[in-house]
């Protein structure tokens, strides 16, 4: 009888753990590690270059040359319309832009998780008002909502983000509903249920860890959405007040001496922007890979 | 039937030669299939056994002509003479649905469901001939008529979804029979069905091999089935085969050590006394005699229904899924509950749990009475904490981003009793529960998907007696199991009720299983329970007229017993009694 038991064997786990198993498999991904790699490469860009590269960017260089062409005076990249060394903004605004992306992407996950898992697992009535307050938030747009409160108030950074936050949560609380209303009826919810376990431990220590392939996938588009939102709204001069700034103003302002041919007043920051949006969604097609899989063959 | 050898002189229909599979995936080989060779003659049915993962699905597969790209194969399969693995995608595809078939395991995705039944079937006849459509009508209603498809002309008109389970597999049979194969490669054929349901199929695979040329190919994990329709059987283990033969032949005198540990472990019921149950009027006994509980132990019960009616609510629509149920399980008891699908059997275990309301009745654990409410009350947890659950899917029943460890401490966080209080007492208490099911310490800090599904099953075991319960409430905990794995399982939960004397409801639609674990069973059938006796009695001479339905579509291992089902099953149904509500 005993030796009936070796035709049933587990799965080979010899020594290698599903984490690293999830490394290699993101890894096997091409465009994962191009995006990994952009996105450390700008992140170094931003936060350690200006230590290597030194500039002044809070008050504007009255000496300077204005718009002054990149290699001219020891500015690599130029100077814009106030003098402001063009490299040296590029890193600054690009502190500001990935911070507030990054941030605002995580508060909107978090906000949408917690919102998700609840009206999925209550379901019922609560359920539907839960969501048809999202279906209302996702009826106004959001850059639209932007531009009135940066009328009213004049935006920080913080404000930034909360309000990035508050306006994006959206799209992720309606996916984690959606995974939570089937991982309700999975066995393994029962079982807490059957032996007495409370809601809060069911949502908190069985649903929202189960839905986290979704959660970080979806955080990353969320990270990109939000500094594309920032841009936006700082193009239209709506953003953040000088001398702070980020890749959207900078946009703004320089489009304004395309036709004197200032090319590098746009390019670069356009350009950032464009590689980190790239960065973070390869890296969410990537994640995406690693979590998909695991049905297949964990 | 009759022919127990192979026609030597005929020529094979399919001829497999030195057939290996293997699949390539993330840089690993993994092999399937390990050169095996195997015949199928006209008009018998061959049946492929095995457990999961023993190649028996990739051979079938690998027949028509189906694998995934993944696969590599080598070796020859000949049918009629034409080699199969060297004709191309296109004559592979002229070959597929004329000369060999496929009927697949769930009916219900092997139908398009915006298509009506009769253009399915007239799609399989002029993908390969032309027809005048007044003809491939004709021909439709035909096949309809031969897989005993009742009122065909107006089926034929009928969507997948406006008939029953078995009548869509019916269809799918019709479907393959169109244009006449020589060959119909069956994979499980039966095994979403229920039994009485499964038995029906399994006739009319018999009766048309009988009588047509058209071989079978029946790819299946059943024993019973095997027993039922095979005429010879090829026992496959590991991807290659330890032995074929005539059935009567393996399933009596199996000569590989694999087909024998195979045998032993399949449970199998008594021989039913069919001579008493066809001498008694069918329902002679007053079924009310038979469902009558006795009172006496209703104080001392471990969990008690009395009167219980449970209602499904969809769309303002009320399905009353339980109807006046009363049963009680005294203590250190195991009552089986069996019933086909739908039967109300796990809804009946839900309620137990405190998962579903009721509607009328009502449900006492230990005296104390159970609801489903939103918040529970200190006593709700204390009764709680009496009671533990095994689910049937080992892949689903336990949490994949928590270890072994974690998931058999949580009842014991939740209740914080004797074990529950401090992390080493709870470490130490799973480390006790561990040795308890027989698993290795060391598994603790594994991950589900790190054990395969009867270790899986073990560790719902584990969990559900974390607590030390009064009462084990089993939702066919072995149904997803292979068979050699389901015996050890129900070792581990035998010698656990042994040892804690806990009251155990199982509730399961496999008759062998539930005689080998229950001191009483009750049937149950359309949210009623039909029939409640002792084991012995209820499986071996049941009264009720659908119980002994149930017996008799239950297919037994052994070839002379299921002979005998066979006739008491035609002998049952034939006053057309028990016929399904279509």
């Amino acid at each position: 009888m005993s030796a009936v038991v070796e035709a049933e064997t587990a799965p080979a786990v010899g020594g290698v753990s599903p984490g690293r198993r999830a490394l290699r498999r993101y890894l096997s991904n091409r465009l994962a590690i191009v995006g990994t790699v952009i996105i450390l490469a700008l992140l170094v860009f931003c936060f350690v270059g200006p230590l290597l590269h030194h500039t002044n960017q809070t008050q504007p260089d009255i000496y300077a040359d204005l718009n002054a062409a990149p290699g001219v005076d020891g500015h690599p990249l130029g100077t814009d319309d106030l003098g402001y060394d063009v490299l040296g903004r590029l890193m600054v605004g690009g502190q500001t832009s990935i911070t507030i992306g990054l941030a605002a992407g995580i508060l909107a996950t978090v906000i949408g998780t917690i919102w998700g898992a609840v009206a999925g697992y209550v379901g019922g009535w609560v359920d539907v008002v839960m969501m048809r307050i999202v279906d209302a938030g996702i009826a106004i747009p959001a850059t639209f909502l932007l531009l009135i409160l940066s009328t009213i108030t004049r935006p920080s950074i913080q404000l930034m983000i909360l309000v990035l936050g508050a306006v994006s949560w959206l799209v992720p609380a309606r996916l984690i509903r959606a995974e939570s209303l089937s991982i309700k009826t999975r066995e393994y919810v029962l079982a807490v249920r059957a032996v007495g376990g409370s809601h809060a431990r069911t949502v908190v220590r069985h649903i929202v860890p189960n839905t986290i392939g979704t959660m970080i996938v979806n955080a990353t588009f969320q990270v990109a959405d939000a500094i594309l939102l920032v841009a936006y709204v700082s193009f239209l001069g709506m953003g953040l007040q000088p001398p702070q700034t980020d890749w959207g103003a900078m946009l703004t302002r320089g489009i304004t001496y395309t036709y004197s041919g200032a090319w590098w007043l746009i390019f670069p920051a356009g350009l950032c922007i464009v590689l980190t949006v790239c960065g973070f969604n390869f890296i969410g097609d990537g994640l995406r890979n690693v979590f998909d899989v695991r049905g297949r063959d964990l | 039937m009759s022919a127990t050898t192979p026609p030597a002189a005929a020529e094979p229909v399919l001829d497999i030669d030195g057939l290996a599979v293997s699949f390539h995936s993330e840089g690993r080989v993994v092999p399937a299939v390990d050169g095996i060779s195997l015949q199928v003659f006209p008009g018998e049915v061959l049946a492929l056994v095995g457990e999961s993962g023993s190649g028996k699905s990739v051979t079938s597969l690998a027949v028509i002509g189906l694998l995934p790209s993944t696969a590599d194969v080598s070796g020859r399969v000949t049918l009629a003479g034409e080699s199969l693995l060297d004709a191309g995608e296109q004559r592979m595809n002229r070959l597929r649905g004329k000369d060999v078939a496929m009927v697949f395991q769930e009916p219900m995705t092997a139908l398009n469901p915006t298509m009506t039944v009769g253009a399915q079937i007239a799609e399989a006849i002029t993908n390969h001939e032309r027809c005048a459509p007044a003809e491939v009508h004709r021909r439709v209603i035909e096949l309809l008529s031969r897989v005993g498809v009742p009122e065909p002309e107006v089926r034929a008109k009928g969507y997948p979804h406006e008939l029953s389970g078995g009548q869509r597999q019916r269809v799918v049979i019709a479907i393959a029979l169109a244009c006449g194969p020589r060959l119909i490669v069956a994979d499980e054929p039966t095994t979403a069905l229920d039994v009485t349901i499964q038995a029906e199929i399994l006739d009319l695979i018999h009766r048309l091999a009988a009588s047509s040329s058209t071989a079978f190919l029946l790819v299946t994990h059943n024993m019973g089935v095997v027993a039922d329709v095979a005429d010879r059987v090829a026992v496959m283990y590991q991807g290659r085969i330890v032995e074929v033969g005539a059935v009567r032949d393996v399933l009596q005198h199996p000569t590989a050590a694999y087909t024998r540990r195979l045998l032993d472990a399949v449970p199998r019921l008594p021989a039913a006394q069919w001579d008493v149950i066809e001498a008694a009027p069918a329902g002679g006994d007053a079924p009310a005699a038979a469902v009558a509980e006795p009172d006496a132990g209703m104080r001392e019960a471990a969990l008690s229904f009395d009167h219980v009616s449970i209602d499904y609510r969809r769309g303002g629509a009320t399905f009353r899924a339980v109807r006046d149920v009363s049963l009680a399980i005294g203590r250190g008891e195991i009552v089986g509950l069996v019933g086909e699908s739908g039967s109300g059997k796990s809804t009946l275990g839900r309620a137990a749990l405190g998962l579903l309301p009721v509607a009328e009745g009502s449900v006492r654990l230990l005296g104390h009475e159970v609801r489903q409410r939103l918040a529970l009350s200190r006593a709700d947890k204390q009764a709680r904490s009496q009671v533990g659950v095994v689910f049937q899917d080992p892949g689903s029943s336990l949490d994949p981003r928590m270890t072994v460890a974690s998931v058999i401490a949580e009842p014991l966080l939740i209740h914080r009793g004797p074990h529950g209080s401090g992390r080493r007492a709870r470490t130490a208490r799973v480390l006790e529960l561990l040795d308890a099911v027989e698993l290795p310490r060391d598994y603790a800090l594994r991950y589900p998907h790190e054990l395969s599904g009867g270790q899986r099953q073990r560790v719902g075991l584990a969990r559900a007696i974390a607590l030390d319960p009064s009462l084990l409430i089993a939702d066919e905990p072995t149904s997803a199991l292979d068979v050699s794995v389901q015996a050890h399982v129900l070792d581990a939960l035998r010698s656990l009720q042994e040892r804690y004397r806990f009251a155990c409801l199982f509730i399961s639609h496999d008759l062998a299983v539930v005689h080998s674990m229950a001191d009483r069973v009750a049937v149950m059938l359309r949210g009623e329970i039909v029939e409640v006796g002792t084991s012995q009695d209820v499986l071996t001479r049941p009264r009720d007229p659908y119980s002994r339905r149930l017996l008799a579509a239950a297919p037994s291992p052994d070839p002379d017993e299921q002979l005998r089902r066979r006739t008491a099953r035609a002998a049952l149904t034939a006053p057309a009694t028990g016929r399904r509500p279509w």
